[in-house]
C-alpha cells in the first residue's frame, strides 16, 4: 500500500466508518473523515497517537452537493489527491409495515443511503477519474434479500449495489474500480444495547450458519482488501461478510428425515438413502 | 501481504499450471506449506522445482476424476504435514460442442472432473478439516457460472453446480468451523488461454465487454483467493466472488449498441 494514499470515508464518526478509518490508518493511509456529526469524529480521533497527523475531519451532509464539493476542494487542497472512497454514511429508518411507512422516512432513507452515495461517487469518485482509485460501497445483506419492516433500507441498499455495478461499468476503463461490501448482523457500539439481552443475541446468532455475530473488524478487513492493490482486478462485485446468513439462515432439513427418498428414482434412490 | 497464514498447510489441485500455479505461489509467499496435485508428473516436477525457491512446496500425482486417487493424495499430504488448513480446487477441463450433439462421453468427463472432482476432494480433505474443527475451502467457478456462452453446456452446468455445492457445504460445515467459498475468474491470461486469446476477433470482443479493458493476470485471481483463505476473511462463507475486471457487471450492455436517441 502506497503511504501517500488518501481515503475519504463518510459516516466516519462511529461504527463501521470509524472501524474502517482505524484499519486504514494502521496501514499508513491519510484520511479525510466526513460526517454530519463532526464532534463525533473529533471525539475518537483526538485519542489517537499524533491526532493531527494525516487526518482531516470535515462536517459534511452528503445529501447536499455543495457541501460535498466544498469538502472535496478542502481535501485536495490539504492532501493533493483522493485514492479511495468509502461510501459508508447511512441511516436505518424506524420499523414499520409497508402500508404504514411514513413517506418522509422513505424519502430521507433513499436520499441519504442512495442519493448520498451517488453524490459522493460523482464528487469524490469524479476526482479519481483517470488518475486511479477504488470506491467501496457499504451496502448490506438486506440489499440482497428483503428485510420486512425496513423496506426503504432494503431498497436503498439494493440500489447501492446497482450503483456499484454501474460505476464499475462506466469507470472501469478510466482507472477507477467500484466494489461493495454486504455486512451481515454485527455486534457494534450501535447494536450493543440490543444484544446486551443474551436471549436476543442468542436468537440472532442462531440464524447465522457460523452461529456468531460479525464484528466491525470483519468489515474493516474486507474494506482494506478492496482498497488495496490485492483486489485490483475486482470490479463491480460485492463481498458478502455475513457468516453465511443469506445462503443458510433457514434450515428446513429437520422437517425431512435423512435417507428418505422423494419418490423419484425408486429402487436406486432408496439404496443410496440407506447408506447415508 | 501478511494475512496471518504462516505455517498453514494448503492443497492446490490443478496446481502445476495456470491459476492453480499462481495460487500455489501466492500461498508460498505467505509462508504456507503447499502441496500441489496434477495428472502430469512432469508438470508437477517442473512447478515444484520452480517454486521451491519461494517456499515449502511438494507435489503428488492427482486425478480428481478417481476417488482412489483423491484419497491417496490426501493421505500422502497428511503423512507429510499431519493437517490440512486450506483446499483450493483449481483442476478443471472443458470441451466445446453444440448442445444438440454434445456426447455422453464428453459430458461425463467434464462433469466428473469439474463437479464430481470438487465433491471428492472436498470430502477427502473436508473429513480432516471437520476433525480439526478448522479449515477453509475455495472452489474455482467461472464466468460460465453466471452468464451463457454457447457450446459449453457441460462446462456451464458443472460450474453452476460447483457454485451451489459451495454454498451448501458452507452451510453444512459452518458448525465445524470450516468456511467454503468460490472465486469466478474472468478472462485471465495463462498458458492455457493463450491459444483462444490469439484469436484477435475473440480477444477484442472480450476486452470490449470487460470494463477494465484488459485481461487479468493469474496473480490478480490468486490474491483474492489467498485473502478468502486467511483469518482476515473469517466471517465470509458461502460466497461466490467474481474477479473479472467488471465483466459480469458489463454484460451485456457494455457492448450492445444502444438505440439512437
Amino acid at each position: 500500500m502506497n503511504l501517500d494514499q488518501v481515503a475519504v470515508i463518510t459516516g466516519a464518526a462511529r461504527g463501521i466508518g470509524k472501524g474502517i478509518a482505524l484499519r486504514f490508518r494502521r496501514a499508513g493511509m491519510k484520511l479525510a473523515l466526513l460526517d454530519v456529526d463532526l464532534p463525533g469524529i473529533e471525539q475518537w480521533t483526538r485519542e489517537l497517537a499524533e491526532p493531527g497527523e494525516g487526518i482531516l475531519a470535515i462536517r459534511c451532509d452528503i445529501t447536499k452537493e455543495e457541501e460535498a464539493l466544498k469538502a472535496r476542494d478542502q481535501i485536495l487542497k490539504q492532501f493533493g489527491r483522493i485514492d479511495v472512497l468509502v461510501n459508508n454514511a447511512g441511516i436505518l429508518p424506524p420499523l414499520a409495515p409497508l402500508e404504514h411507512v411514513e413517506t418522509n422516512h422513505w424519502r430521507a432513507t433513499l436520499d441519504i443511503n442512495l442519493t448520498g452515495a451517488f453524490l459522493c461517487t460523482k464528487v469524490f469518485g469524479g476526482a479519481m477519474l483517470d488518475k486511479g482509485g477504488s470506491i467501496i460501497n457499504i451496502a448490506s445483506q438486506v440489499g440482497l434479500v428483503p428485510s420486512p419492516g425496513r423496506g426503504a433500507y432494503s431498497v436503498s441498499k439494493a440500489g447501492m449495489l446497482m450503483l456499484t455495478e454501474l460505476t464499475a461499468v462506466e469507470w472501469g476503463s478510466r482507472n477507477v474500480r467500484a466494489n461493495a461490501i454486504c455486512p451481515g448482523y454485527l455486534e457494534t457500539e450501535l447494536t450493543a444495547q440490543m444484544y446486551s439481552d443474551p436471549e436476543v443475541k442468542r436468537r440472532r446468532s442462531e440464524t447465522i450458519p457460523m452461529k456468531r455475530l460479525g464484528s466491525v473488524e470483519d468489515i474493516a478487513e474486507a474494506a482494506f482488501f478492496l482498497a488495496s492493490s490485492q483486489s485490483n482486478y475486482m470490479n463491480g462485485e460485492f463481498l458478502r461478510v455475513d457468516g453465511g446468513f443469506v445462503v443458510g439462515a433457514v434450515d428446513l432439513s429437520n422437517a425431512i428425515a435423512n435417507g428418505v427418498v422423494d419418490g423419484i428414482g425408486g429402487g436406486i434412490g432408496s439404496g443410496i438413502g440407506r447408506q447415508s | 501481504m501478511d494475512l496471518g497464514l504462516k505455517g498453514q498447510v494448503a492443497i492446490v489441485t490443478g496446481g502445476s499450471r495456470g491459476i492453480g500455479k499462481a495460487v500455489a505461489k501466492a500461498l508460498l509467499e505467505e509462508g504456507v506449506h503447499v502441496v500441489i496435485g496434477s495428472r502430469t508428473q512432469q508438470q508437477i516436477d517442473e512447478t515444484v522445482q520452480e517454486l521451491s525457491t519461494v517456499g515449502s512446496i511438494t507435489g503428488f500425482p492427482l486425478d480428481v476424476g478417481e476417488r482412489e486417487s483423491a484419497r491417496q493424495f490426501v493421505e500422502k499430504t497428511l503423512e507429510l504435514h499431519d493437517r490440512i488448513d486450506i483446499l483450493v480446487n483449481c483442476a478443471g477441463i472443458n470441451f466445446r460442442h453444440p448442445a444438440d450433439t454434445y456426447t455422453e462421453e464428453a459430458w461425463n468427463r467434464v462433469l466428473n472432473i469439474n463437479l464430481s472432482g470438487v465433491y471428492r476432494m472436498c470430502q477427502e480433505a473436508g473429513r480432516k478439516m471437520i476433525e480439526q474443527k478448522s479449515g477453509c475451502i475455495i472452489n474455482i467457478t467461472s464466468m460460465m457460472t453466471h452468464r451463457v456462452n454457447p457450446n459449453q453446456s457441460a462446462y456451464a452446468a458443472s460450474k453452476a453446480g460447483v457454485a451451489q455445492y459451495t454454498r451448501l457445504l458452507a452451510v453444512e460445515w459452518a458448525k465445524h468451523n470450516v468456511r467454503v467459498n468460490a472465486v469466478s475468474p474472468g478472462y485471465i491470461e495463462t498458458e492455457l488461454t493463450k491459444g483462444t486469446f490469439a484469436n484477435e476477433d475473440y480477444a477484442r470482443k472480450v476486452l470490449e465487454l470487460t470494463p477494465q479493458n484488459r485481461f487479468g493476470k493469474p496473480e490478480q485471481v490468486a490474491d483474492p483467493i489467498v485473502f478468502l483463505a486467511s483469518p482476515r476473511a473469517s466471517f465470509i462463507t458461502g460466497h461466490v466472488l467474481a474477479v473479472d475486471g467488471g465483466f459480469l457487471a458489463g454484460y451485456p450492455h457494455l457492448n450492445v449498441v444502444q438505440p439512437a436517441n
